[in-house]
């Protein structure tokens, strides 16, 4: 059974590997975790940006995705020793990311976590959920304040 | 875990009982097996009668097949008239679910959405985790 886990949030890691212990996995199981990095989205005028600014950020925001992806695959890899975990980290839109992931990795089965920084009221869950060509595990998570929101909003002038 | 399963006379269901059901579950494991009539005008003419009897044997023969694969499992049968979602929610509530498992599509079918009613309306007010099982190639 191969069962893809998708990761955005660093505070789902514990909460996605609580819940993937408690479950019955049927044997043989692959656990695939995957993150997606937001592109870099860049508002300036007649969209002239010298590229070495969003450099920055963009390698900065795939380092962060690599060790979101790496926590959970580590914590997997202790709870499940012997069972093949990998990571999967690629950049885009999340929704549709993880629905092509499924289908280019032929999953059986992808879990998630409800809410997560970005995106409204868990959109990123229900899209993925009614777009997935396989079964789908919602796992809650605390929707987080926006206020206390870590992500950072660069400005560059 | 408990385990709710909420279904209707579907193939979906039947397929998510087969295959959620037949998951190495430990044998402290708790079942409850829910399936809801929604109110129709019919309710004044005495027919849903027939309908909750029918709905009631096939919770029955679903809980015969988790029987058969969990021997020692506690299973309990549950037949209810009114909304879904909201019998569907408030059992797993009351009860203290772990996991809400039901198919992508039910009675309807695939016609038209992607995802069927119920189970879009479970993933948005759930209480707990949620298994929408899917017929992979459907």
């Amino acid at each position: 059974m191969k069962v893809l886990v998708a990761i955005q949030d660093e505070k789902c890691v514990d909460v996605l590997g609580a819940y993937m212990r408690k479950y019955p996995w049927p044997t043989p199981v692959e656990f695939r975790v995957l993150h997606v990095i937001h592109p870099v989205r860049v508002n300036s005028y007649m969209s002239l940006l010298p590229a070495p600014l969003t450099d920055n950020i963009a390698a900065q925001r795939k380092k962060a995705g690599e060790a979101v992806a790496k926590q959970l695959a580590e914590q997997l890899r202790e709870s499940f020793p012997g069972i093949p975990v990998d990571e999967q980290i690629v950049e885009g839109e999340a929704k549709s990311e993880i629905v092509d992931q499924l289908t280019d990795w032929n999953a059986d089965l992808v879990l998630l976590g409800s809410h997560g920084k970005h995106g409204l009221m868990g959109s990123v869950s229900r899209t993925v959920v009614a777009h997935s060509p396989c079964s789908a595990i919602v796992v809650p998570v605390q929707a987080h304040d926006r206020k206390s929101s870590k992500e950072k909003i660069h400005i560059i002038i | 875990m408990k385990v709710l399963f909420a279904v209707d006379d579907s193939k979906f269901s039947d397929y998510a009982i087969e295959t959620v059901g037949s998951r190495p579950w430990p044998v402290d494991t708790e079942f409850r097996i829910l399936s809801v009539l929604e109110l129709s005008r019919s309710e004044f003419d005495g027919s849903d009668t027939a309908v909750i009897g029918k709905l009631k044997a096939d919770v029955e023969s679903k809980a015969k097949v988790l029987e058969t694969l969990h021997p020692s499992a506690r299973i309990e049968v549950k037949v209810l008239q009114g909304r879904a979602k909201d019998a569907i929610l408030s059992l797993a509530e009351e009860w203290g679910s772990d996991l809400i498992v039901v198919g992508s599509h039910g009675r309807r079918g695939l016609q038209k959405f992607l995802l069927g009613s119920v189970a879009e309306s479970i993933l948005v007010q759930s209480p707990c985790a949620v298994e929408v099982v899917r017929i992979k190639g459907a």
